[in-house]
């Protein structure tokens, strides 16, 4: 059986059926990642000892007959915002931080292994995930991330989770999301995204860019693999106040002949490009085979504004070391060397506005949310642009209210293939839910891939 | 190594450790900073802000940098007269709840 672009149910049997051994698992994922990461310049870290020892470890459990789950012996990789102890460096994408080591892991690492699933690799990232204000591909330590789809920018900031699980280097990844990380890597590499609800995930130990807004999910081939990783994930956690006590299980349950009631915001693809328009236009002929959509009007509100004052504030103080000691110099991306210097400019009055409108949004999404089973819209309005594309020079303004709405909002959205440019680029239909109902939005995009097979293709990799 | 139960601080950030200059705050130190054509003239907050940040951070940056700084802080004026063109009732409160704390509760 070859491993790669397996679903992880099908791994997940293999493994438990002793026909693939994690041993080999793992040896073939640290030969992808070795070979083809840097073509993708996806891979900040190789944990081979690490993965080895692990796997090893879940052989042997599962040859007595413990079987962990369905995340047992098999391979992923994480963002390099998530700490790993024994001396495996953890860099925040950032050269100035190359050489940072934490004594022990994040939560979310430590879920994992505890689940059986073997550490491969710790994934490239755009630096401090964005939280400078970067403009270009080019912002990272390890270059800029790039897709398996056509040579394009991965996006970011997840950037080497969504190239590594679209070149098959990693059956998934954890990444995180403050506003747009993890779906805009799915979106350009042709792959399944989860943004959970914030607080169901646990952040301790992953690089804090807006405590307010940051959230860890998964990226893997399907909405399904993306439900049994978040199930492996969720929960409270005594280091982490916000993770919440809601108990999550991942219902997998049958969605063939399931109706949907789905939303879309009037005019919310309005500013997307031509090619991505279109394309949600046909997912929405599609979509209606399987439910009804509704076009809704929300409030008139700064969406994007509130979001974005929440975020560079809290960023400039979660960042405060290293841009008052000029140490944001020895970044990549020239502009992430001196922009965060302009939120001296926000005042105090101004966050805390924000933080009040955010009120105002949350009931307001949930009010328009309550009458579906999610919101559909794409899930980035450009298609993966070129590696030398200066974002700010893009012919139409980067609108985003379902980013800015669904993050500070704190609601689960899933990114999901939905088609390809005419140069095959990958583009991405997104689902967004109510708070607290990843298992609603999961079955959604689980019923979109039952009738698509967007999901299903593969790039010129090997 | 950075222990996660402590407040991290990153060791790996080895660059140049400059003290920032913090210039005494005063609405005439920032007015002289902002280069006002018309000095009669009140200077906007853009203006004024862009002085301050100028002041702090003008000694690391070049021409063309302060010029995009200038545009970021424009930028941050568009997003402070979005929030301020919404008016809020005096109990509506940030969606950010404070709750007293004891150790041993």
């Amino acid at each position: 059986m070859n491993p790669v672009f397996r679903p992880l149910r099908e791994l997940s049997d293999a493994v438990r059926e002793r026909r693939v051994s994690p041993v080999a698992l793992a040896e073939t994922f640290l030969e992808r990642l070795e070979r083809l990461g840097p073509r993708y310049n996806a891979v900040v870290t190789l944990t081979r000892d690490r993965a080895l020892t692990e796997a090893r470890r879940a052989e042997g459990e599962i040859a007595t007959g413990r079987w962990r789950g369905p995340l047992h012996g098999i391979p992923y990789g994480a963002k390099d915002l998530l700490a790993t102890g024994g001396g495996i460096p953890t860099t925040w994408g950032a050269a100035p931080l190359r050489a940072q080591t934490f004594d022990r892991d994040a939560t979310v690492i430590r879920r994992l292994e505890e689940a059986g699933a073997v550490l491969v690799a710790k994934l490239s990232m755009v630096e401090l995930a964005g939280g400078m204000g970067y403009r270009q591909p080019n912002a990272s330590l390890t270059g800029p991330g790039i897709s398996p789809w056509g040579g394009a920018w991965s996006g970011g900031s997840s950037s080497g989770s969504g190239s590594a699980v679209g070149a098959g280097l990693v059956p998934f990844a954890i990444g995180s999301e403050t506003w747009g990380s993890i779906l805009s890597p799915a979106a350009n590499c042709g792959v399944t995204g989860l943004r959970p609800t914030y607080g169901r995930v646990s952040r301790h130990g992953a690089m804090a860019l807006c405590w307010t807004l940051d959230k860890l999910g998964p990226l893997a081939l399907t909405a399904d693999d993306c439900g049994l990783v978040l199930d492996a994930i969720a929960g409270p956690d005594r280091h982490d106040p916000t993770a919440a006590a809601r108990p999550y299980h991942y219902d997998a349950g049958e969605v063939v002949g399931r109706r949907f009631r789905f939303g879309m915001i009037r005019d919310v693809a309005e500013p997307a490009e031509p090619p991505v328009r279109e394309a949600f236009e046909r997912s929405l002929d599609v979509l209606r085979k399987i439910a009804t959509v509704e076009e809704v009007t929300l409030a008139d509100l700064p969406y994007e504004a509130i979001t974005r004052t929440i975020l560079l504030s809290e960023a400039a103080s979660a960042f405060e070391d290293m841009i008052e000691s000029g140490t944001i110099a020895q970044l990549t991306a020239p502009e992430d060397r001196y922009q965060a210097y302009a939120r001296d400019a926000i005042l105090a009055k101004d966050y805390i506005k924000a933080l009040r409108l955010r009120g105002v949004v949350v009931r307001e999404a949930d009010r328009v949310l309550s009458r579906f089973d999610a919101l559909v819209a794409p899930s980035r309005s450009a298609t993966p642009p070129p590696l030398d594309r200066d974002f700010s020079a893009l012919q139409r303004p980067q609108r985003d209210p379902m980013g800015a709405i669904g993050n500070l909002a704190g609601l689960p959205a899933v990114a999901v293939p939905n088609g390809f440019t005419a140069d095959g680029r990958p583009m991405s239909l997104q689902f967004m839910g109510r708070a607290w109902d990843e298992n609603t939005v999961l079955a959604a995009a689980r019923a979109w891939q039952g009738i698509t097979d967007w999901h299903l293709r593969r790039p010129p990799v090997d | 190594m950075i222990s996660l139960h402590r407040p991290l601080r990153s060791r790996g950030a080895g660059g140049p450790h400059r003290s920032p200059q913090h210039p005494p705050w005063g609405i005439a130190a920032v007015y002289d900073a902002a280069s006002m054509s018309e000095p009669t003239e009140a200077p906007s907050e853009a203006d004024l802000l862009f002085a301050y940040v100028r002041r702090r951070y003008a000694e690391r940056l070049t021409a063309e940098e302060l010029e995009a700084l200038r545009r970021s802080v424009d930028e941050v004026m568009r997003l402070s007269a979005a929030l301020r063109a919404v008016k809020l009732g005096n109990a509506e409160e940030p969606f950010q709840r404070f709750e007293a704390f004891r150790d041993d509760a």
